[in-house]
């Protein structure tokens, strides 16, 4: 089982649980709730342990943007893909890079 | 724009050079190859194995480069078909031997992703250039590539292109044979290894490819866009709204393939039938001609009508997915498809399944996970072809005839048998022979982006010329076996049948005109028992013989059994070889022959078709595999005859049992 909280001790969520606009960061482990390959196809796509992710559209799909690049993950990965709150309110996003 | 720290192309280049073109998928790679090879280049599967790859060549400086577009994928050490395939030839263990230099392509919209990949390249034994892509649509969106910075970098040759202006195409081509002159340096190699990250170490690589970045990529691009992108993308997959569109979308498609594309078939059409009758005119009468008129052109023509469906459907979804908007439509019908264990990329090949399978096979493509491509290739034949509706036409017109609206309703049940059948068993193949656990829903959404129709025109050129190869080989092939089948040995007419054809000769040759319509008359009888007779007497109307204890229990005698066996060719051959049985084939009304075919009788004299036997007929036809052609597609697709076969034995297995208990069940309710 992922660990509920982060490294600093910050909660970690479902991405499922995050709004339009809200920015999170994937930690170690955070993966861990999914299949090993489904990790690596996940990494090899941009959406890799420590990087910054911004949530372009919740629910089913989630679609989220990480390093300029769009993933739309069906419910049952984003529900299982574990990340840290960055923010709390709906934010106007700004550019990764 | 370009940068190398290797030398001059010299004279000492070898003539063919071989290089690989890696890249992740929507990173303009497709588009590079097209531009650097065009029509130049042949599609065929890697050798010994059903994945596609396209071969090009282009001539440069005196060096003749082999370019090889391998499938795009999101990592080399992915345990992913696709990442084996590019690793496999990589490293020469597919094809002749390794390529000569391999071509890592980045986008240069995305490059600090794209450089995780080219870090996975770099560290392949292998010479490499980078060609960073989509350069025109980076600048538009104000960021600028410094390839000289990259290349320094990187340590190799970095050229900036973009496919769909020729920017730089020519100059990486030329670098791609320097590096495959120069060699694989091995101290040199070691030495950029060292200043590179390792693949397994995550923070690293970020941090490198956030420095190469830094240091090559200027401008901002605008947030505005974002916001934009934002909308679009949560109006086109939601529930509704995306349903509506994806609806909408594909009716377009659908209406394409299904009306549209009549025109240019009923062209086809009429040109084959005067290649048939000139052939027919300039050769004399014999068996070569009948091989030439019904075997070979009528074969090759019953498969290449098909070629404009084919054609718009490739040309169409090419801008689709060339637009953006395929990915998208994948996650619209992805909540709907799974529930049958197939991925969302499947609706597109078993909606265009609805007018012809063989499109619909060969689009299974756009499926990146093998288990799910096969599982819609098993069940594409399901789906009502426009070669079912003569059948549909002629049974459903015997069953309600006088009831228009249940004839509308059974057209329907038609379609949705076959649907429902083909999902579930669909299902059925994902939970037994094809288990394994279903790739999730994790797909990169391209930004949304003008087509390219000249892209499109390339797709659609390349498609065609596949399919027209196929036609002109091995289904070609199959329909000269059918034709030889039905067609030998000749029946000779009867003492009594030559009377006839005397007796007409002599009338026709009279001098009142009732004398003339009479001998007419006399000969279009006599031709049609002697067609009859052929029929009968072939070797596919003695196996129908044979065959015909199998189908007595649906009802069939041995004419419906011919009918039907001779249909396996192609469907729509039923109702002409039931109208040469019933000697209606001469009939230029439609309704009329439907009309003398119900009437039709039994050798005992019972009618031919009752409504039990119609309407286990129709379940028959609404179900079983009766294309050699897709057949044939089906082999080539899957690498193996053991899919065709389960797919013929399935399907048809299927279609016999569910006739069967239709027919029972009326018999057993006093319906007759």
């Amino acid at each position: 089982m992922p660990d509920a909280h982060d490294t600093a001790g910050r909660p970690r969520v479902p991405l499922t649980q995050l709004q339009r606009g809200q920015r999170a960061r994937l930690d170690a482990g955070c993966m861990a709730g999914l299949p090993k390959n489904d990790q690596c196809l996940l990494r090899a796509m941009g959406v890799h342990e420590h990087c910054e992710l911004r949530v372009c559209k919740p629910g089913e799909p989630c679609i989220i943007e990480v390093e300029r690049t769009r993933v739309g993950l069906s419910g049952p990965v984003a529900q299982r893909l574990l990340v840290t709150p960055c923010d709390m309110g709906a934010g106007d996003a700004t550019p990764t890079e | 724009m370009s940068a190398t720290p290797t030398t001059p192309l010299a004279t000492a280049t070898p003539k063919v050079v071989r290089a690989a073109l890696l890249g992740q998928p929507n990173t303009g790679k497709t588009t590079l190859f097209n531009r650097l090879c065009g029509v130049r280049a042949r599609t065929g599967n890697l050798p010994g194995t059903t994945v596609e790859s396209r071969v090009g060549t282009v001539s440069i400086g005196g060096v003749e480069l082999e370019l090889m577009d391998l499938p795009g994928t999101y990592g080399l050490h992915l345990e992913l078909p696709e990442s084996r395939l590019c690793r496999d030839c990589i490293e020469g263990r597919i094809g002749q031997c390794a390529p000569d230099v391999v071509i890592a392509v980045a986008d240069a919209t995305n490059l600090a992703r794209s450089l995780r990949f080219v870090l996975q390249a770099l560290r392949r034994k292998v010479p490499c250039v980078v060609a960073v892509t989509l350069a025109d649509e980076a600048r538009r969106k104000g960021l600028s590539v410094d390839a000289a910075k990259l290349a320094a970098r990187l340590g190799c040759a970095v050229e900036v292109t973009s496919g769909r202006t020729g920017e730089g195409v020519e100059q990486l081509a030329r670098r791609a044979a320097e590096a495959a002159r120069a060699g694989l340096d091995a101290p040199a190699h070691v030495t950029r290894l060292a200043h590179l990250p390792t693949l397994d170490d995550d923070v690293r690589v970020a941090a490198w490819c956030s420095d190469c970045v830094r240091d090559s990529v200027g401008g901002q691009r605008a947030v505005s866009a974002e916001r934009l992108t934002d909308r679009v993308d949560a109006a086109l997959t939601h529930p509704v709204s995306g349903g509506a569109v994806f609806i909408m979308v594909m009716a377009v498609l659908f209406a394409s393939i299904f009306w549209l594309a009549r025109f240019p078939m009923d062209g086809i059409d009429l040109v084959f039938q005067h290649l048939g009758g000139w052939v027919q005119a300039w050769l004399p009468e014999g068996p070569l001609r009948a091989l030439l008129v019904d075997g070979v052109v009528g074969g090759v023509a019953g498969t290449v009508v098909f070629l404009p469906q084919i054609a718009l459907l490739f040309f169409m979804l090419s801008l689709l997915e060339d637009s953006g908007y395929l990915a998208r439509a994948a996650f619209a019908a992805d909540r709907f498809m799974r529930r049958f264990g197939l991925p969302g990329q499947a609706f597109v090949p078993l909606l265009s399944s609805h007018a012809c399978a063989l499109p619909g096979i060969l689009s299974t493509r756009l499926i990146p996970d093998p288990k799910d491509r096969l599982a819609t290739i098993l069940v594409a034949p399901f789906m009502s072809c426009t070669a079912r509706l003569p059948v549909y036409v002629l049974l459903i017109s015997l069953l309600f005839a006088g009831h228009p609206w249940l004839a509308g309703v059974a057209f329907i049940g038609c379609y949705a048998t076959g649907a429902i059948a083909g999902l579930l068993s669909a299902l059925l193949a994902r939970r037994t022979i094809l288990r394994g656990p279903a790739r999730p829903m994790m797909l990169e959404l391209p930004p949304y982006r003008r087509p390219s129709v000249r892209t499109a025109l390339w797709v659609t050129w390349d498609r065609a010329r596949l399919f027209l190869s196929n036609a002109g080989t091995m289904i070609l092939a199959i329909c000269v076996v059918m034709w030889w089948l039905s067609a030998y040995p000749t029946a000779k007419p009867s003492a009594e049948l030559e009377a006839r054809f005397a007796e007409a000769a002599r009338l026709r040759e009279g001098r009142t005109l009732e004398a003339i319509a009479q001998g007419a008359a006399m000969q279009v009888q006599a031709e049609s028992e002697l067609a009859q007779a052929q029929q009968l007497g072939s070797f596919a109307g003695r196996i129908g013989r044979v065959a015909e204890p199998a189908f007595a229990p649906l009802g069939f005698d041995h004419q419906l059994t011919v009918a039907t066996l001779t249909s396996f060719l192609a469907r729509e051959v039923f109702v002409s070889t039931l109208s040469v049985l019933q000697g209606t084939q001469d009939e230029a009304d439609e309704a009329r022959m439907i009309e003398r075919i119900a009437r039709g009788r039994r050798l005992d004299g019972r009618p031919l078709l009752d409504v039990p036997t119609a309407a286990a007929l129709l379940a028959f036809f609404t179900l079983a595999m009766q294309c050699l052609p897709t057949l044939a597609l089906v082999r080539r697709e899957t690498g193996s005859w053991k899919w065709p076969l389960l797919q013929l034995v399935w399907m048809s297995g299927l279609a016999w049992a569910m006739a069967f208990a239709i027919r029972h069940t009326l018999l057993a309710l006093g319906v007759t």
